[in-house]
């Protein structure tokens, strides 16, 4: 009886233990090789896709022997997919070479690549060249009360931007000041100087007579080679503002008793001068925004000898403000800037202003190819730098893959 | 009694199995676990590994970038880091060596590079533990100079560019690793190469005076005026610019100066550049003599280009500006051209219809 009593005890025991084993069995090992093998999986799954994306980007591209990569930055840099790369290569459509390639690694449908343009922050640099003949006096006098503050402001906000202002030869006598760097304080980032002669690599001067207080034509070509007072930085936004009323060299030609507006034919002197202009700012890679000041109304100098006050411009100066604007819309055109045409001093600080934030890097669009990501999909996401042709810029790729 | 004894044997070896099965599979469930964490988790030094690839990939594609434009901004100097190259001055061609060219390229290159590399401090590469010092210099190898020298620009449309010295990429996140080598990267579409050869060539023979002077030789018996004719020589000029490259190329000028009533008006300045003494940073195999200086040739057909006495002349100061459109580079700016610019200062006399004996 004892006896059969320790044996069912004993195989209950046994039963027990064998019971112990199989639950620690499945309980810890199966599920701890089950973990293994999932976490295998996934770190296979997400290995591969970026390994598999890592290739893709890394691949050359056959006509313009670059990377993926550095085509996609290069397209999320100029914000536009089709990068002109010249006559021989053509038109390569980043987005296109993306999609075929990626399409035939993960399936058409089962990706998205979003590259968001970066947050870039260039500094300014301005170069004014400044007419300075009596009927800029209510126009340079608004400049120099706005420039300073509009230029500190920006500063204090993180922009680096620098202005250093170029006054053409002359300096006329207004009513209440006379056209001079003193109107501008040295400061900084802000300086002023009074250009001599206009005589530079860019725009040796050609013999002969011709007003230099209005030739900004040459004024922009030395401006530019010059540049700002503390030298082009490398990798700077350059802006070229000349502010005039009148076409380089003046807008009046003839004799004093036939006085006409100058011609616009590309044989004139004022003309050649318009070209040392462009050809000067194009050369030192520097946009010109001109600023056109109202060249009828009236003004306050004193002029003539003795010097007494004068009010009104010229008809004539009035009667050739076409002729100005086209002269300013073409170096504007050439160089990638734009004209600002003033109604009236007043208007200065709207234009400048203007010019300053349209030089400002602004956000690109985000360079997204493949298709929106499902709901309820198990999605893998990789994430790549993504480097630009400006130094220490940056952007981030964000690469998702879906069954 | 013995037969219950027997059973007892049996459930306590029975037991012992068991208990030496569930030591068993403990010991596999460890194994299993520490296989997880060797099958799942890179290590430190992987991880920072890829991070020194990742940097010498951006570094080799930032030295790309200096390169190219370092490229643009020399060709727009005209070959030197002067910013206005006279190819002519004083009607005696003035290309500059090969040496000169290859220096400022280099030096342009290595300011490019460390600027790019100063910004790293301040980028995301920073924030994942890269660094990297700045460089020596910047070595440019062009292709050999026969296949530059060809009218077909096929076998020269690249240049080689390395960065060595003291630069050091290194890594200390999450543990340390660095990479003191140097950095190589092909630069290609890019014509600089070619344009530049191509041009030396030609200045050799003081090509481009000879084709102004011969283009107002043509003229001399017509009406227009010396400005006019002028006009035609430099067009002419251009068109033989354009010759000397390929149709890729687009020539357009700049004329800086020009008088005929008082010619040393023009002429009043100093184009001459002294002889180049600089070494290069490295081994250049091309890096040759100056021939281009001492291979100066002024004849033209038997005749100077030079002002008689007595003869009316005229200064002139030129900006020849070469865009080549085959291949717009990507730059810090933007995607531009190579637009090579020549300078060139002279003095022509306007009366070429006269032949001139250079003999006496």
């Amino acid at each position: 009886m004892k006896g059969q009593v320790f044996e069912i005890m004993g195989f209950l025991v046994l039963a027990i233990a064998i019971l112990a084993v199989i639950v620690l069995v499945r309980v810890n090992l199966a599920g701890s090789i089950g973990k293994t093998f999932l976490s295998i999986a996934e770190r296979q799954e997400s290995e591969g896709v970026r390994a598999g994306v890592n290739a893709l980007l890394y691949s050359t591209e056959e006509k313009t022997g670059k990377s993926l990569l550095e085509l996609i930055g290069v397209a999320t840099y100029v914000g536009q997919t089709k990068i002109d790369f010249g006559k021989k290569v053509g038109d390569i459509d980043v987005e296109k070479e993306v999609q075929w390639r990626f399409d035939a690694i993960y399936g058409k449908g089962h990706w998205l690549l979003d590259v968001p343009y970066p947050n870039v922050s260039k500094d300014i640099q301005i170069v004014f060249v400044i007419d300075t003949s009596a009927s800029l006096c209510d126009d340079i006098k608004s400049l120099a009360l706005n420039l300073p503050d509009m230029i500190e402001k920006l500063r204090k906000s993180g922009r680096r931007v620098s202005a250093t202002i170029y006054l053409l030869p002359g300096g006329a006598p207004c009513c209440d000041y006379t056209i001079s760097c003193d109107k501008f304080p040295e400061k900084s980032y802000l300086h002023c100087t009074t250009m001599s002669r206009l005589e530079c690599k860019s725009a040796i001067n050609r013999v002969g007579q011709y007003e230099t207080e209005e030739d900004w034509g040459h004024g922009m070509a030395c401006a530019a080679e010059s540049g700002p007072k503390e030298g082009w930085e490398k990798f700077s936004v350059r802006v070229g503002i000349p502010i005039s009323d009148e076409i380089t060299e003046g807008s009046e030609c003839g004799s004093l008793s036939s006085f006409h507006c100058c011609s616009s034919n590309e044989a004139t002197e004022q003309h050649k001068s318009l070209e040392a202009g462009i050809t000067g700012a194009i050369s030192y890679g520097v946009k010109v925004f001109p600023i056109k000041a109202n060249p009828c109304g009236t003004i306050c100098s004193y002029q003539g000898e003795p010097p007494r006050q004068q009010t009104d411009f010229t008809q004539l100066q009035c009667d050739c403000s076409s002729l100005v604007s086209d002269f300013m819309n073409e170096i504007a055109t050439k160089t990638g800037g734009k004209m600002y045409e003033l109604s009236s001093a007043s208007d200065m600080p709207r234009a400048l202003r203007e010019i300053m934030v349209s030089n400002q890097e602004t956000a690109g669009k985000t360079f997204t190819v493949g298709s929106d990501k499902p709901a309820l999909k198990n999605i893998r996401a990789v994430t790549f730098l993504v480097p630009l042709p400006l130094p220490g810029i940056y952007t981030k790729a964000y690469f998702y893959e879906w069954s | 009694m013995s037969k219950g004894i027997a059973y007892s044997t049996i459930v306590i070896v029975a037991l012992l199995g068991v208990l030496m099965l569930s030591v068993w599979s403990y010991t596999q469930l460890s194994t299993g676990s520490r296989y997880v964490g060797t099958y799942t988790e890179r290590s430190d030094e992987d991880i920072a590994n890829s991070k020194l690839e990742l940097a010498k990939k951006f570094l080799s594609q930032d030295l790309s970038y200096s390169s190219q434009e370092a490229a643009l901004e020399i060709a727009s100097n005209g070959g030197t880091l002067q910013s206005k190259t006279f190819w002519y001055c004083q009607n005696n061609p003035q290309a500059p060596t090969r040496t000169e060219f290859l220096y400022a390229l280099s030096n342009e290159s290595l300011s490019f590079l460390n600027a790019y590399i100063d910004e790293l401090k301040s980028s995301e590469i920073a924030d994942l533990g890269i660094s990297a010092s700045t460089y020596d210099c910047a070595g440019i190898y062009s292709p050999e100079i026969s296949a530059c020298s060809q009218q077909n620009s096929m076998n020269c449309e690249y240049f080689t560019s390395t960065a060595t010295g003291e630069g050091l990429i290194k890594v200390t996140d999450p543990t340390i690793v660095s990479y003191s080598g140097d950095l190589s990267v092909s630069n290609n579409d890019n014509r600089i190469m070619w344009t530049f050869t191509r041009l030396s060539d030609d200045t050799k023979d003081s090509k481009l005076l000879r084709v102004i002077t011969s283009a107002l030789r043509d003229e001399c018996t017509g009406p227009q005026t010396m400005a006019q004719k002028l006009e035609v020589a430099f067009e002419k000029a251009c068109e033989h610019l354009v010759s000397v490259l390929d149709s890729d190329v687009q020539c357009s000028y700049n004329v800086l100066c020009e008088s005929t009533s008082n010619p040393i008006a023009c002429l009043n300045f100093d184009c001459k550049r002294p002889e180049f003494t600089q070494q290069l940073c490295f081994q250049s195999a091309q890096a040759s003599s100056s021939q281009g200086l001492k291979d100066l040739i002024n004849n033209i057909d038997g005749t100077s280009v030079k002002a008689q006495r007595g003869v009316q002349a005229t200064g002139v100061v030129i900006q020849f500006l070469l865009t080549d459109t085959r291949y717009n580079i990507a730059t810090s700016k933007e995607l531009k051209p190579l637009v090579f610019n020549i300078w060139a200062a002279f003095n022509i006399a306007a009366d070429q219809c006269r032949p001139i004996d250079i003999t006496k």
